[in-house]
């Protein structure tokens, strides 16, 4: 049985923040992806987000979240129409600290797959550190209702933010056989 | 390419043990990834299970949601690692868990995801996500993993893997 699981490419912010990041002209030579990502928050808190193919108009995502900061009960939450991925929630990524990153992992099932919507399973972990201070896990379902094969993956944040200098993401493919 | 998650070190018990350790890790990858299939002689349905790293059981946040089936729950720890069966639940039961441990030889604090389910054929058992952080800037060379009761038992299995970026 042939090996698998592929670093793609990896990008880690340097020099400056920035506003996003693409991973442009993805091979589509996998079955799977996943998006392996440590990433850092700004003051006033913020969560990471992602956007497909370049597609940020016609609504076409939707989000289905799980989500609790470990002094609360798990919540719920539903984003439907929507022109990006965000899974946002309470206290988003840490930033207390600037040595405090959180995992940040997204799935991309069937990514080449033209007869069907794309579906990929969004999670970020934060312990501590957050907006007021405040832990975060965040676990959503996600809907792209385009039958196009995905081609590109663009990383960013919400809340107006950027990505600060450290932040690192890498792209695996992963075939079925 | 060339391909990644390679196997750093397999254990497998033969006999009732205390607590594993993974010493000397290499420090060629970019990611850690440490799988477990444990179950504990405590007594009780399940217990926690407990990290050092580098022989450091200080310093660490974990925020924590679970589903029992019957319920939900949350809480916030020190260096939970997951969870694992007791010696109440059915016999030859193991729990399922992934740590995901990105950039572990970084000079930042470390910080890990933890999905991790426990089962029984009774009406206990847990399925468990985690956020941890170790505010330490050191690598990793060594994580030791322990439950919070009683031992791990013959059976129970340990994998560390390592994943390259490029």
């Amino acid at each position: 049985m042939p090996a698998t699981y592929e670093p793609i490419a990896t990008y880690t912010v340097s020099g400056s923040p920035v506003a996003s990041y693409t991973f442009s002209s993805i091979p589509q030579t996998y079955t799977d992806l996943i998006l392996y990502s440590s990433v850092q928050g700004q003051a006033n808190g913020c969560a990471p987000t992602l956007v497909l193919n370049n597609v940020t108009s016609g609504t076409l995502y939707s989000v289905t979240i799980l989500y609790t900061d470990g002094l609360t009960t798990w919540s719920g939450a539903r984003g439907t129409n929507l022109n990006n991925f965000d899974i946002g929630t309470t206290s988003g990524l840490p930033y207390a600290n600037t040595n405090q990153y959180a995992p940040v992992i997204a799935h991309f099932m069937d990514y080449t797959n033209t007869s069907i919507n794309k579906t990929i399973f969004y999670s970020y972990y934060n312990a501590t550190g957050g907006y007021v201070g405040g832990a975060d896990i965040s676990h959503a379902a996600g809907l792209f209702r385009s039958t196009s094969a995905i081609t590109s993956i663009t990383v960013s944040v919400n809340n107006g933010k950027t990505i600060p200098v450290g932040c690192t993401y890498t792209l695996y493919g992963i075939k079925a056989a | 390419m060339a391909t990644t998650y390679q196997l750093i070190e397999a254990k497998t018990l033969t006999s009732t043990t205390a607590s594993i350790i993974f010493s000397a890790i290499p420090q060629t990858y970019t990611d850690l990834i440490f799988v477990t299939s444990c179950r504990s002689d405590g007594a009780t349905q399940a217990t926690g299970g407990l990290v050092n790293f580098n022989g450091s059981g200080t310093g660490f946040s974990t925020v924590s949601g679970y589903g029992s089936g019957t319920g939900i729950g949350y809480f916030k720890a020190t260096n939970e690692f997951g969870s694992l069966p007791g010696s109440s639940p059915t016999a030859s039961t193991f729990s399922n868990s992934e740590v995901y441990l990105p950039n572990y030889t970084s000079g930042v604090h470390k910080h890990y995801s933890i999905h991790t389910v426990t089962e029984n054929a009774g009406n206990e058992a847990y399925a468990y996500f985690f956020g941890g952080r170790w505010a330490d800037t050191a690598a990793i060379t060594s994580i030791t993993y322990t439950p919070a009761a009683g031992s791990f038992i013959s059976g129970s299995t340990f994998y560390l893997y390592g994943i390259k970026n490029a």
